[in-house]
């Protein structure tokens, strides 16, 4: 089954003094349901604008974009939480703005935090917590929506290694465990290498899709010290094949 | 200096500032009719204080200050959300802010008891018109500077202009509308007693013009006492609002505090 697709995609911006900037150069990919599919590409690439289109916030200048979701939700990069409110209630957040708030709620919720090792902050307001607290914080509010596609935006970007890791980990084993679809847009090989099922490697703007490569390797990619090598031999081959040539 | 005994330099100037006082009234270095000694205001200010006619104009004025301030703060926030939500109406409403915002509304005191006569509905109307513009001005510039961010995240979760007027757009206008109050509060004193000065029947304005015409010094400053108590106390009630309203801040002085 196919979650998501696009067809020729194209998007202008309109510029000062009647011109048209092209962000999205004839884009067409394919993503299969349950798939973890991962774009990279240089910053600034238009990547932004491909979610917009998928989530619905913007509409193409032409080409298609079909989305099969019942539930679509989206991670930005920075966290965004509503400073305002508490750890809880920015996990509910994305529920309340979708008028999913019923009874059973809360308690979803604060079995989801807790699971991510949140429970000592549920009622603290955002600004005490660590970067990593607060992108697992808008991790919970996104998945709590049950999303069936779920569209990330270098979420991991501004994270030291280790808590990189530990919440690409919490990732894996929710997508594990829900089978939702990701779209997780990155720069960084190495990170997509780990995570992802199939890589769509973006060119600078206009932006086009240089090739789609699989990722063979087995789950879980880092256990043993030969994974490990095999993943960064494989971003390795990935950056060689794309990175050389496309630049 | 021991750290805090900075504290206690406060009460050290006022208390000298009072003392001077006396002792200038004492020697009759200046006449009793321009100023009277602060035993004499204290003994005065305790016979006021058990007469009702001093309770009775403080009620009149807080009343029309109440009434003030209310009008200010639902049309000044009202009209502040229209104008940061709306372009066009922001250009369409933008050059009367700015005309009237420059007036000393003081001026505009002539017209408005042409036009409504005087009495309570003057006191109010001045009160009100002044305090609305601080309460206006700051309402819109809480709306420019809304996050953005905040926006696009809430349409991505589906949320209608509604829910994101009600999750967004009020609690990050609520700190600003409370500056704006801070100051309209005074204004709308400003107002109530002018207009109080120019013709009433009861409230503090109206006594302390009728008192300084009698040349009733002591009665004046006692007057002036309980209008800067009162001022005092609808400060504090905000400042308490305040704190309630923003338990989330952040230490506000965390960054200057040391130094």
């Amino acid at each position: 089954m196919t979650a998501l697709r696009l067809t020729d995609v194209v998007m202008d911006f309109p510029q000062v003094g009647g011109e048209r900037l092209r962000v999205l150069d004839s884009v067409s990919l394919t993503v299969a349901s349950g798939e973890f599919y991962s774009m990279v590409g240089p910053s600034g690439c238009g990547k932004t604008t491909l979610l917009d289109l998928v989530m619905g916030l913007a509409v193409p200048t032409s080409g298609s974009v079909e989305v099969e979701a019942r539930r679509k939700a989206m991670v930005f990069q920075r966290p965004q939480l509503l400073p305002w409110r508490t750890v809880l209630g920015n996990a509910l957040y994305g529920m309340e703005c979708g008028g999913q708030l019923d009874g059973d709620a809360e308690p979803r919720a604060l079995a989801l935090l807790q699971r991510m090792g949140l429970s000592q902050h549920v009622h603290e307001h955002p600004h005490r917590l660590s970067e990593g607290m607060k992108q697992r914080v808008n991790l919970a509010r996104a998945l709590l929506t049950e999303p069936d596609l779920l569209l990330m935006d270098e979420p991991f970007a501004a994270l030291d290694p280790a808590t990189r890791r530990r919440l690409q980990d919490d990732l894996l084993e929710l997508w594990h465990e829900r089978g939702f679809t990701v779209i997780f847009v990155s720069h960084s090989l190495a990170e997509v290498a780990y995570l992802a099922d199939s890589i769509a490697v973006l060119s600078d703007k206009p932006t086009r899709v240089c090739g789609v490569a699989k990722v063979g390797l087995p789950r879980p990619r880092a256990a043993t010290p030969q994974a490990e090598l095999a993943l960064l031999q494989h971003a390795e081959d990935l950056t060689r094949r794309y990175f050389a040539t496309s630049v | 200096m021991r750290p805090g005994a900075e504290r206690w330099l406060s009460v050290v100037s006022v208390g000298t500032f009072v003392v001077v006082w006396e002792l200038v009234c004492r020697a009759a270095w200046v006449s009793p009719v321009l100023l009277s000694p602060p035993s004499q205001v204290a003994v005065v200010g305790a016979t006021l204080v058990a007469q009702p006619r001093l309770w009775s104009d403080l009620l009149y004025t807080a009343t029309a200050f109440g009434a003030a301030l209310a009008i200010a703060v639902v049309g000044g926030a009202a009209l502040g959300v229209l104008i940061g939500y709306s372009r066009a109406a922001y250009f369409a409403v933008n050059p009367f802010i700015v005309v009237i915002n420059a007036l000393p509304k003081v001026v505009l005191m002539p017209l408005v008891v042409l036009w409504v006569g005087i009495g309570t509905t003057a006191n109010v109307l001045l009160g009100a018109v002044m305090a609305s513009f601080p309460i206006l001005t700051a309402t819109y510039a809480g709306i420019r500077s809304l996050e953005r961010d905040y926006v696009r995240l809430a349409r991505s979760f589906g949320a209608t202009p509604r829910v994101i007027f009600r999750t967004i757009v009020v609690p990050g206008v609520v700190p600003y509308l409370i500056s704006g109050l801070r100051v309209g509060l005074n204004y709308a004193m400003v107002g109530v007693l002018i207009s109080e000065f120019f013709g009433s029947s009861l409230g503090l304005g109206y006594r302390m013009m009728l008192l300084m015409a009698n040349f009733e010094v002591a009665s004046f400053f006692v007057y002036l006492v309980v209008v800067a108590i009162f001022t005092l106390g609808a400060s504090a009630l905000l400042h308490i609002l305040e704190r309630r309203v923003q338990r989330w801040r952040p230490d506000p002085f965390a960054a200057t505090r040391g130094m």
